[in-house]
């Protein structure tokens, strides 16, 4: 009798990579519902459009790699990227706008790096960070909450047509800058006098964010109950936002944002629990993931404050990125029966 | 409720284990036959001490420990040992090993079995002894034996006994069923490991999915100081750092042992085996081993001879062979699929798990890595496995050492939970093996470095013996000639009546002296022989008989020119000068001796002080002066083989030729038998250092093991020195000095004609050499491509490996090949140059110099080709630094290595040659002077 050969270990616990990404899928579900409930059909178009184009340039890109596209399609990792970045595009953006993302994000940022487990930098928010840039009034206008539009949010119709054909009346009649926008341009206004300057706006506005804000929060307590990634980088990028945040608001609350504002608003939330702990592009040991996130939440803090942009999550996952592998070298575990860890990648380290 | 601890990671597969305690374990059926492997444990395989054809009956011992780290091997059947031979063994390679095969009688007729009786009172060596002789090794997986392990006390201060009872692997039930079944047995195995480890306290540590076992082991412990500790279920628990860690809290550190942090663990089956050999005297012959997995319908645990084929088991165990997905040895994370059902049964199988394809699906594709860190979350060793994979895949071996890949005991449960199904593990393995086989090869080319010196030394060595003879010969052929006529008339004119009385009285006199030398030689060797500390005494003995041998040959040498001093005033002068060399010589041998032992007493306190870089220094020191006392002797021998030419010359009568040549025989001898003695010191030393060796891989500490390799290395140098030394004796009739005093151009003639054709004949040999190692690399290459064909990892690496031995081989037949032809053309250039000496008188060997010449010329171009191929290679190291690309480096440095070795060797040879030119002008020069004088 003769036997297949195969080698230790020979048990496998049931969950593959496929799994992984569509449980981080569906933990997105919560945060597109309360986009889709507070803002409309924008982002929920965005959703399907990107991934629709996503799904296309994968394929397209793997065959001119000469490589079998079925597996990486069945993986769902470019799903979950086009997911990721139809959630960050205003709602209402142009299809172009999502097309472009797309290619970016799928062809540039992904696959000219190499394909799944390859890229340094997060392929969503390098897509966002390009259209951010390139493209900064389409990028900077959302959809204005429901119940500014008298309860009732854009129509299908209305915002298919404001997508497609890109008629800007349609979208200008909906759209106003982000509150962290907003706040970022209040000039000369004390903050409570740009809180107060259009009271019911703010009030609304701010509420729709928080909304779509504890949804996120919730898909990504959802996965960490179910272990897909550890608590250390969501906990580490929000403390430190919310440290930073908290020490100037309480050194002079007329001119900075409070921590609630920087929690609840803007893409915090989702760039906490499905930004930066894309696995691929963070550092890996416990304690570097404590630097990882830390450095997020501190770049979000200081970009959003002194710098060009609304919001910064974008930018500092990227930065982050660029550090990730440094952050593993010098923080890797101590070892069983070791001393200490070891710092670096020298000899007599 | 004892404290306990928690380690990093780890997972919770399915424990699968209720499928195999349904029923008490039973007995299997006596096997037909057994198959029972020399080597079932760590350390070296044990020695067979039955003959094929031998009766034996059950328990008796078949093979015996080998060294330190070995263990006895008995007859689980009784029946007849019908072979000793290669066998497939149960091995994660699928490989075969030596195997004691015995056919069943179906009596198993059992030795008398000697048991302890009181074994409470016995002495630690008592319990030691009974359970090495038992031949029992850790019955958990590795193999360990365990008398070893229990003897860490003399060591290690040992404070506490853990008993592993964890049998954390799914499916396993043998621990868990033989804990239930034989409780007092295992607390009573305990007990007496106890009395020979002596810990203050001793704890079994058992995962708390074993209710009954817990309970069981509880009731039989009651009243005792043996602790049964319960630990959470978690995979791997029962690794030996992490039950350690659990039950003390304590890290076993990295590269050590459990005894550095004061622990001792055992197996809990290796307890039963204890107690069975001592209470009843049982050797190890069976085991319990598990049968599951959804492919045995009959899912069990049985006690197993030792060496029943699997194929019996897989029967006894209702085995359907068509729903079986693969056959594991062990359990489902660590164990290994076997090849076949023809293996045995051994001392570590403690499962045979049959899973269907349900169970065990085959191995999902690989997908790319996604850094989850997934892994790092359930390594137990706190690794980084995917950094490691990372390293592994890109072949980047230093970074995986730096990231403590031999920290890694190979759980799985990083590939458990991996899920782009990686098979990290199998990396880990790889890399391992590929650094392991590094390190090996860092060494064998560390030992062939230090071959190559030596034989570099030696070279040197013979080429100066060679001058010194080729001046003697001068010496003796310029002699006959600058004074024939003076021989003649000293011939008829002296007395030699009276000399020779003399002469008799003196040769009697000789003959006794150098007996007392060879009896003090002997002593002087007997006594190095043995190591002896104080050997001033022999060698005093042997220097006052080598004395006195030298003032008789002295005076030996003085009556025979006495007998002919009135025709040959001038000789006299030349023997004074040849004395006053002489006696400088002896100054120089004695001096070159005094500082050999000098330098052997600064190693021997450097060694004590224990620094390396001293002892090395200190090593070299004893080498230069070795070096410098054989030049001395070398120079001493020299000069006291020339006094017999100048004796013949000057004294060439029948009588005193017959005399001389005797004597040269005698010396002859004399030399001959030295060689030998040294030959067989030389080999002892051998035998010694490596029984040092072994030992000190035993102790395993690696200083001291490389310290010894390196002394086998040394003395297997001396052996060879001593060999080669012998073999010229040997070849070297003494014969042949007669001739060539006779100034014999015949005979000389003869003599390189006869060396012409043993070159021919060696010639020949090695190139048939040649020829067999090349065919042997074709075969080895052959061997390997259809090894990749077949994609057998283990056995392309066996491939691989062949082909390089036989690459080494070719290219050392290929060397001696050439070093052969090499002396050919200077032997056929001689005889040539000899004749043209003799035949034409004005042409002094001009063929010679012309093949010297040409020689000459090619060496030059070589030494040009190579500088430039030097220049070369440190031009694009240059380059490659300037790009830093680390890898083009390193390729440069080792070409620029390979560049200036060449180099090296084309400029000695360059030496040898213009060297050798100049000792042929002096020989032609001689040559001259000889058919001048004709």
């Amino acid at each position: 009798m003769a036997f297949i050969r195969v080698s230790s270990p020979h048990l496998h616990r049931p969950l593959s990579t496929h799994q992984v990404m569509r449980y981080v899928i569906l933990a997105t579900l919560p945060g597109l519902a309360a986009l889709t409930w507070i803002f409309g059909w924008g982002s929920l178009i965005n959703v399907i459009l990107a991934s629709a184009f996503g799904l296309v340039f994968e394929a397209l890109v793997l065959m001119a790699r000469k490589r079998n596209p079925v597996p990486a399609l069945k993986d769902n990792s470019a799903l979950l990227t086009c997911v990721l970045l139809g959630l960050a595009l205003p709602p209402l953006a142009p299809f172009w706008l999502v097309l472009t993302g797309s290619f970016v994000a799928i062809v540039i940022a992904k696959q000219l790096y190499g394909g799944l487990g390859n890229n340094p930098f997060n392929p969503a928010m390098v897509a966002y960070a390009l259209l951010l840039i390139s493209f900064p009034v389409e990028m900077t206008q959302w959809v204005m909450p429901a119940e500014m539009l008298n309860g009732n949010t854009v129509s299908l119709s209305a915002s298919l047509q404001a997508v497609f054909t890109g008629h800007q009346q349609v979208a200008d009649a909906f759209t106003m800058a982000t509150p962290l926008d907003g706040f970022k341009h209040k000039g000369e206004l004390m903050a409570d006098e740009y809180w107060r300057l259009d009271a019911f706006a703010a009030e609304k506005v701010w509420g729709g964010w928080a909304f779509a804000s504890v949804g996120f929060m919730v898909g990504g307590l959802f996965l960490l109950w179910k272990k897909i990634f550890t608590w250390h980088i969501p906990v580490a990028m929000l403390g430190s936002l919310t440290l930073l945040s908290a020490m100037f608001y309480g050194s002079d609350p007329s001119n900075y944002a409070s921590p609630m504002v920087h929690l609840f608003s803007g893409a915090t939330m989702l760039g906490a629990f499905f930004i930066a702990t894309d696995p691929v592009t963070a550092a890996t040991s416990n304690k570097g993931k404590l630097w990882f996130g830390a450095g997020i939440g501190v770049l979000i803090y200081v970009i959003r404050t002194w710098g060009n942009y609304p919001d910064a999550v974008a930018f500092s996952v990227l930065l982050m990125n660029f550090a990730a592998p440094f952050i593993d070298y010098y923080t890797q575990p101590r070892s069983f029966g070791h001393k200490k860890a070891r710092k670096g990648i020298k000899h007599d380290a | 409720m004892r404290k306990t601890w928690d380690f990093h990671g780890g997972i919770h597969p399915e424990e699968n284990k209720h499928q195999s305690t349904q029923f008490p374990i039973v007995d299997a059926p006596l096997p037909n036959k057994v198959i029972l492997p020399l080597q079932q444990h760590i350390g070296a395989p044990a020695e067979p001490v039955v003959l094929v054809g031998e009766k034996v009956k059950t328990g008796q011992l078949i093979a015996k420990a080998d060294g330190f780290i070995s263990a006895n091997i008995h007859a689980s059947i009784s029946g007849t040992v019908v072979a000793i031979e290669d066998h497939a063994i149960p091995h994660a390679s699928g490989m075969t090993d030596e195997c004691i095969i015995i056919e069943s009688d179906g009596q198993d007729e059992w030795v008398e079995l000697e048991p302890l009786a009181d074994w409470e009172s016995a002495s630690v060596d008592q319990l030691l002894n009974k359970i090495a002789s038992a031949g029992i090794v850790g019955m958990g997986g590795a193999g360990f034996p365990t008398a070893v392990k229990a003897r860490t006390r003399e060591r290690h201060s040992i404070d506490t006994l853990v008993i592993n009872a964890a049998e954390c692997e799914p499916y396993i039930t043998s621990d868990d069923m033989a804990m239930r079944t034989y409780p007092e047995q295992v607390i009573t195995g305990a007990k007496i490991l106890c009395q020979l480890v002596d810990p203050s306290s001793c704890l079994i540590g058992i995962e708390d999915n074993k209710p009954e076992a817990i309970k069981a082991l509880q009731d039989a412990a009651k009243g005792t100081h043996i602790e049964v500790v319960v630990i959470p279920t978690k995979y791997p628990s029962g690794g030996e750092k992490q039950l350690i860690q659990i039950l003390t809290g304590r890290e076993v550190p990295s590269g050590g042992l459990p005894a550095d942090i004061g622990v001792v663990c055992q197996n809990v089956g290796t307890t039963i085996a204890i107690y069975k050999a001592i209470t009843q005297g049982e050797p190890l012959i069976s085991r319990v081993t598990t049968l599951t997995g959804n492919a045995f319908n009959r899912r069990q645990n049985f006690t197993v001879r030792l060496g029943t084929p699997i194929n019996e088991l897989l029967e006894l165990g209702d085995f359907d062979q068509k729903a079986a997905s693969r056959l594991l040895m062990g359990g489902p994370m660590m164990g290994f699929s076997l090849q076949g059902d023809e293996l045995p049964v051994v001392k570590t199988t403690n499962c045979l798990l049959a899973p269907t394809h349900d169970e065990f699906p085959d191995p999902e594709l690989e997908n790319p890595c996604i850094r989850c860190g997934m892994c790092e979350q359930a390594c137990p060793a706190e690794l980084l496995p995917q950094q490691l994979h990372w390293f592994a895949k890109a072949q980047e071996f230093e970074k995986a050492q730096l990231f403590n890949l031999f920290d890694c005991i190979e759980c799985g449960a990083c590939a458990f939970v991996c899920p782009s199904h990686i098979p990290l593990v199998q990396y880990y393995r790889y890399a391992k093996a590929e650094i392991r086989r590094e390190d090996e090869e860092a060494k064998k080319a560390e030992r062939a470095k230090i071959r190559f010196e030596q034989r570099q030394a030696r070279l040197e060595r013979e080429e100066a013996e060679k001058a010194a003879k080729r001046k003697a010969r001068m010496a003796a052929s310029a002699k006959p000639k600058t004074a024939p006529a003076a021989t003649a008339a000293s011939a008829t004119s002296s007395a030699p009546a009276l000399d020779e009385a003399e002469q008799k009285k003196l040769k009697i006199q000789r003959a006794a002296a150098a007996v007392a030398l060879k009896k003090a030689d002997k002593a002087l060797a007997e006594g190095k022989e043995a190591n002896a500390d104080n050997l001033a005494e022999p060698e005093q003995a042997q220097q006052q008989a080598q004395q006195k041998l030298n003032d008789i040959d002295s005076k030996l040498g003085t009556a025979k020119p006495s007998a002919s001093s009135a025709a040959a005033p001038a000789n006299s002068q030349v023997s004074e000068e040849r004395e006053k060399a002489l006696k400088q010589a002896k100054i120089a041998a004695a001096a070159s001796k005094a500082a050999i032992k000098k330098a052997e007493k600064a190693l021997a306190t450097a060694q004590e002080a224990g620094d390396e870089a001293e002892i090395k220094a200190k090593e070299a020191d004893l080498a230069t002066a070795k070096a410098n006392a054989d030049k001395a002797a070398d120079k001493l021998k020299a000069l006291q083989s020339a006094p017999a030419p100048s004796a013949t010359a000057t004294a060439p009568t029948t009588d005193n030729s017959a005399a001389l040549a005797e004597q040269q025989k005698a010396e002859h001898e004399k030399a001959l038998k030295q060689a030998k003695i040294a030959a067989a010191a030389s080999k002892a030393a051998i035998k010694k250092a490596e029984k040092a060796l072994v030992t000190a891989q035993e102790a395993g500490d690696e200083a001291d093991i490389k310290a010894k390799e390196e002394a086998v290395a040394t003395a297997k140098a001396n052996a060879e020195k001593a060999a080669d030394k012998l073999k010229a004796l040997q070849d070297t009739p003494p014969s042949a000095a007669p001739s060539a005093a006779a100034g014999n151009a015949a005979a000389l003639a003869q003599q390189t004609e006869q060396q012409k054709a043993e070159q021919e004949k060696a010639l020949k040999q090695a190139k048939i050499a040649a020829a067999a190692s090349k065919a042997a690399i074709k075969k080895a290459e052959k061997a390997l491509t259809a090894a990749q064909e077949s994609g057998d990892a283990s056995e392309i690496q066996n491939c691989e490996q062949a082909l390089t031995t036989a690459k080494g081989k070719a290219e050392a037949a290929a060397n001696k090949l050439a070093d052969l032809q090499q002396q050919a053309n200077a032997t056929e250039a001689k005889p040539a140059a000899d004749t043209n000496a003799k035949t034409s008188s004005s042409a002094p060997s001009e063929e010679d110099t012309a093949a010297k010449g040409k020689a000459l010329k090619q060496a030059k171009i070589i030494l040009a080709a190579t500088r430039t191929a030097l220049k070369k290679a440190e031009k694009a190291l240059a380059e490659a630094e300037q790009s830093g690309d680390a890898d083009a480096i390193s390729e440069q440095q080792q070409t620029l290595a390979r560049c200036q070795k060449k180099f090296a060797d084309a400029e000695q040879k360059m030496a040898e040659l213009t060297g050798d030119e100049q000792g042929n002008n002096t020989v032609s020069k001689g040559n001259e002077a000889d058919t001048a004088s004709v």
